[in-house]
């Protein structure tokens, strides 16, 4: 599908997101971790703000495949704690695949607490097939 | 270098980290909507793989850099991982602080890279 360069001017708002300690211990299993502060829990965190952005811009879930993720781990999470969570899109390109014309989409998004950034994500998102 | 067999991709685990990470996303549920998409069949989260990896970066950091903290990670999804697959990861430690870490099937395709980078804290 074409890039859509106006999908630059959408804002997700801005979400509040808490996880409790069995959240954090049922996805370290998930993936059979011993430790429950896996570098990837976050992601679980940014979902719903994301998925907002991705309303916004028409697309279903099942178009998508997932290009790249970068984490900054600014601070530690803890349980019970309540996080504001902000995602913007960056980066809007197409790349000629094997078979198709791919449109890229980057999503940088933030969790905070009290104006103090705890994690940064940069996701890359593939978008397949017509919106 | 090492290289170790992690797991093998079962729709029974997709569907647990589906229900954890709340990606609903149905290509790694449901065959029909995977087939929909051109895809061959179910595909694994790549998060899913992902935390495979970062489980593997927690523990390097235990074991070697027990006064560091992790800073970043980078990962680039560079294949898909079927139902059935089995899942290997080749950990190679770059610079003391930075290690890359790569998801494999059994066929040796890469499926995807990260880097870890860790400070001390």
């Amino acid at each position: 599908m074409a890039a859509n360069k106006e999908w630059l001017k959408l804002k997700s708002g801005s979400f509040e997101e808490s996880f409790s300690e069995k959240d954090w211990n049922d996805f370290a299993k998930a993936v059979g971790a011993q430790s429950s502060d896996l570098p990837t829990f976050s992601i679980r965190l940014f979902w719903n703000c994301e998925k907002a952005l991705l309303d916004q811009m028409g697309l279903s879930l099942k178009q998508l495949l997932h290009g790249g993720q970068k984490f900054e781990y600014l601070e530690k999470l803890k349980p019970g704690t309540t996080y504001q969570v902000q995602s913007r899109i960056t980066h809007v390109f197409e790349k000629k695949g094997k078979l198709e014309l791919m449109t890229f989409v980057v999503v940088q998004s933030e969790l905070q607490k009290d104006s103090q950034i705890f994690i940064r994500s940069e996701k890359t998102i593939i978008v397949r097939g017509e919106s | 270098m090492t290289s170790k067999k992690v797991t093998v991709v079962t729709l029974e685990s997709l569907k647990r980290y589906a229900q954890v990470s709340h990606d609903s996303n149905p290509i790694h549920q449901d065959e029909k909507a995977a087939k929909e998409m051109g895809l061959p069949g179910v595909i694994a989260h790549g998060m899913w793989i992902a935390g495979l990896i970062g489980e593997e970066a927690v523990q390097y950091q235990k074991a070697f850099l027990p006064h560091h903290r992790m800073i970043s990670s980078e990962t680039r999804f560079q294949g898909m991982a079927f139902l059935g697959d089995e899942i290997w990861i080749e950990l190679e430690v770059k610079e003391k602080e930075k290690i890359e870490l790569k998801a494999l099937n059994q066929k040796k395709e890469l499926l995807c890279s990260a880097f870890y980078l860790f400070s001390k804290a």
